[in-house]
């Protein structure tokens, strides 16, 4: 029975934007000045755009609500990182607090806070651009250290294949950087490595991705299709 | 042989050391390397955002935040830097990713923006962010480019937006003369609903990693352009003619990707010592 | 932003994060838990004020309030109101929370799968058609195509050796594509001597786009770290440090 809920609501909820797009805007007969058929469903199309937005931004406290248990719990039970989950708690009130009155200035007034604006605005800068700026970009810079050991260790002239895939990565590495130019700018355009570069992304690199789009496509369409439709599903 | 062999077994942890002291040499040493070549791709994105009238605006996507400045932030700043030189005005949307997004952006536009004498209302407008859903773009998408008073009924400082003068002759997205998403991967429902439905044309500012994805969409014609990370940010300060962040990026991007170049070579050159030097002992 | 404390504070952080590299250790642990209890603090404030408080409270607020008014009959619009019905569903998120209810939430989970199962119908179709037709690509060096059914730079004079480069690299696309396409076809047996050459050359296509792939994801990673450095080098180094040291004999 719960399933079968949960199949009808899923096939609605697909329903109302298919049938928005497979009806036509309106039909007119030749000649006439009025549509006889319109899309009754195009007028409701902004008024479903701001339902989802909604019911699907209200699930924003989820990740913030577990995160938060499974700190308390660790800090209460005295478990292994409990320092670590009391800083992390610690950070969180202090991210709620200083956002919360820089987007909000009249709770910041409420609170008689206003004299204090200067220091308030410098803590969120503190936290968002020396923090939370900086740990988020250089956590991305660590897998350039990973990627180079991956290279050092797994990338092998082995085959033919392996080979020609090599060859590739070196002239798109040399022909999207200067370096390239450097290299072979004394040759005539067309055998330079940025000609090079741009001629494997422009020919095969898009002709594989088409055909892997392409094929993604019919597989998406019978996904997707069998989801919405519930096909093939566990009954109860 | 046995020398070359050990090239197999170096500790990573030395590779690490090697990859940041090689990275570090271009910003110690001044080094320079000739520019030149341009992407057809960048130069398209260019020549269509210069070919926008004075009664017409660029709409730009800017959803980035630190996971992805590395390459966005000198797109941004070489597309606004090229708006402001030729007094085009723009309207900055920050659609469906980072809620940090409109910060991010801010920073980099407003002091451009100043720079140039634009007005904020006039000459540019910051609309802020709208959550969106993943798998649900397409409706706010679409709205987007239907009636983007009604997704945006206030600006990011709070104004309502039929009180700002530059938003009279922006009521639907569809009207804008070009738009330019700048984002870690710029969705592709931008193609089906803006670009296939209204005719919106698009520019996508992505990183380096996600572009060889779009290139099938420029070869349709359903992407106008595209610029490919600090590369392309280079190329586009070089048509624009003013040197920023993308140009002083393109000398150590070439030792970081020599490093990667290095390590495969030697890498190679260690297993192959290694089989030579076992077959010999066999 | 050129605040000294946040520079030495981002210096910091930066290379606590560069030393996990190295090895795991407490202080990285410890600036880890700090920037996510701080980054979820910073969005959950962000997200009501830009999203729900504008498009859900707001609303509700203002009908309650009567301070919006119909246009057609002049009194105060309560429809405002209906906002409030959004709960019911908005709410059932939460009780994934509970394992004994936990299935009240498949309910809003299904609406959105089936949302997004709905929307992704309109979304192939509108994406790939255009890439079908583009996929019928003009192979005759002699003619000159209609420029209205082909995309991107002008076709080359016919006859001329430019009218034979842009034939032969539309050949290649077609080629790689349909190998490529057969490559993944896995629904019929491909193991015919006859069909090998195909499938070799749908695999070497497939190497040449993955080593372009490879080439992008390097470039990507690689301006992380260049981000990093130049912020090092630029910001901090010469923004904060140098000045410093020039307050020491010899500096």
């Amino acid at each position: 029975m719960r399933k079968t809920v949960v199949r009808v609501v899923t096939l609605l909820g697909g329903l109302f934007f298919v049938l928005e797009f497979m009806l036509p805007a309106e039909l007119r007969r030749p000649g006439a000045e009025q549509p006889y058929f319109t899309n009754p469903l195009s007028p409701w199309l902004n008024l479903a755009t701001d339902l989802v937005i909604v019911l699907g931004t209200m699930a924003f406290l989820l990740g913030p609500i577990n995160l938060v248990r499974s700190h308390l719990g660790n800090l209460f039970r005295g478990q292994r990182g409990a320092v670590e989950s009391a800083v992390f708690l610690l950070f969180l009130v202090l991210g709620l607090g200083l956002a919360g009155l820089k987007e909000f200035p009249d709770l910041k007034r409420g609170l008689g806070l206003a004299a204090a604006d200067s220091a308030l605005q410098s803590g969120y800068n503190l936290l968002f651009y020396g923090l939370i700026n900086a740990f988020g970009a250089t956590s991305m810079a660590l897998l350039a250290f990973y990627l180079v050991s991956a290279a050092y260790r797994s990338f092998r002239f082995q085959s033919l294949e392996a080979g020609v895939m090599m060859i590739t990565a070196v002239v798109v590495l040399l022909g999207l950087v200067p370096l390239g130019t450097f290299l072979t700018g004394w040759l005539p355009t067309e055998f330079q490595l940025p000609t090079w570069a741009a001629w494997i992304f422009a020919v095969p690199n898009s002709a594989v991705q088409r055909a892997v789009v392409i094929g993604a496509f019919a597989g998406a369409f019978a996904a997707g299709l069998r989801l919405w439709l519930g096909v093939g599903q566990k009954t109860e | 042989m046995r020398l070359l062999a050990r090239l197999h077994r170096i500790d990573r942890r030395w590779l690490y050391v090697a990859t940041l002291v090689l990275m570090l040499v271009p910003f110690i040493l001044p080094l320079t390397l000739p520019a030149g070549h341009v992407a057809r791709t960048t130069r398209a994105a260019f020549e269509l955002i210069d070919s926008c009238p004075p009664d017409k605006v660029v709409i730009i996507d800017s959803s980035w935040d630190a996971g992805s400045q590395a390459e966005n932030r000198a797109q941004l700043e070489a597309v606004v830097a090229h708006l402001c030189r030729r007094r085009i005005k723009f309207v900055v949307t920050s659609l469906g990713v980072t809620a940090l997004g409109p910060d991010f952006a801010r920073d980099i536009i407003r002091p451009l923006a100043e720079r140039a004498g634009y007005e904020y209302g006039r000459d540019w407008v910051q609309l802020g962010f709208v959550q969106g859903v993943a798998g649900a773009l397409g409706p706010l998408i679409d709205r987007f480019c239907r009636d983007l008073w009604g997704l945006y009924p206030r600006d990011v400082h709070n104004t309502p937006v039929e009180e700002l003068p530059l938003m009279q002759a922006v009521r639907r997205g569809a009207d804008a003369h070009a738009f330019c998403c700048f984002t870690y991967a710029p969705a592709y429902e931008w193609i089906s609903f803006a670009n296939a439905q209204y005719g919106l044309r698009l520019v996508f500012g992505c990183m380096t990693i996600m572009c060889p994805a779009y290139y099938p969409y420029i070869d349709s014609g359903q992407l106008a352009g595209m610029l490919v990370g600090n590369v392309g940010a280079a190329e586009y300060e070089a048509l624009n003619g003013v040197a920023g962040r993308g140009t002083r990026l393109g000398v150590p991007a070439a030792f970081g990707n020599c490093a990667i170049i290095i390590a495969a070579v030697l890498g190679n050159i260690g297993l192959w010592a290694e089989r030579r030097g076992r077959r010999a002992a066999a | 932003m050129t605040d000294p404390p946040v520079i030495w504070l981002a210096a910091f952080v930066t290379v606590v994060v560069f030393s996990y590299a190295l090895k795991d250790n407490y202080v990285y642990r410890l600036v880890q838990h700090a920037t996510l209890g701080a980054t979820v603090g910073v969005t959950v404030v962000v997200t009501w004020k830009q999203v729900l408080l504008p498009r859900w409270w707001a609303p509700i607020w203002a009908a309650w309030q009567g301070t919006v008014v119909d246009p057609l009959t002049g009194q105060p619009d309560h429809r405002g109101l209906l906002w409030l019905l959004a709960l019911l569903p908005g709410l059932l998120w939460y009780f994934q929370l509970s394992k004994r209810w936990f299935w009240l939430s498949t309910l809003i989970t299904g609406l959105f799968v089936g949302t997004a199962a709905g929307l992704a119908f309109k979304n192939q179709i509108l994406l790939i058609m255009p890439q079908l037709a583009a996929s019928i690509k003009p192979l005759n060096p002699f003619v000159r195509p209609d420029p209205a059914l082909t995309y991107g730079p002008a076709w080359p004079e016919p006859g001329t050796p430019a009218a034979w480069a842009a034939a032969l690299n539309n050949a290649l696309f077609l080629a790689a594509l349909l190998a490529t396409l057969f490559y993944f076809f896995f629904s019929v047996r491909t193991d015919h001597r006859v069909l090998q050459a195909p499938r070799r050359f749908g695999r070497l296509a497939i190497m040449v786009c993955l080593g372009a792939m490879f080439g992008s994801t390097v470039m990507t990673r690689m301006a992380y770290l260049l981000d990093r450095l130049m912020f090092l080098s630029h910001d901090w180094w010469e923004g904060q440090v140098v000045p410093l040291l020039r307050f020491f004999p010899g500096g």
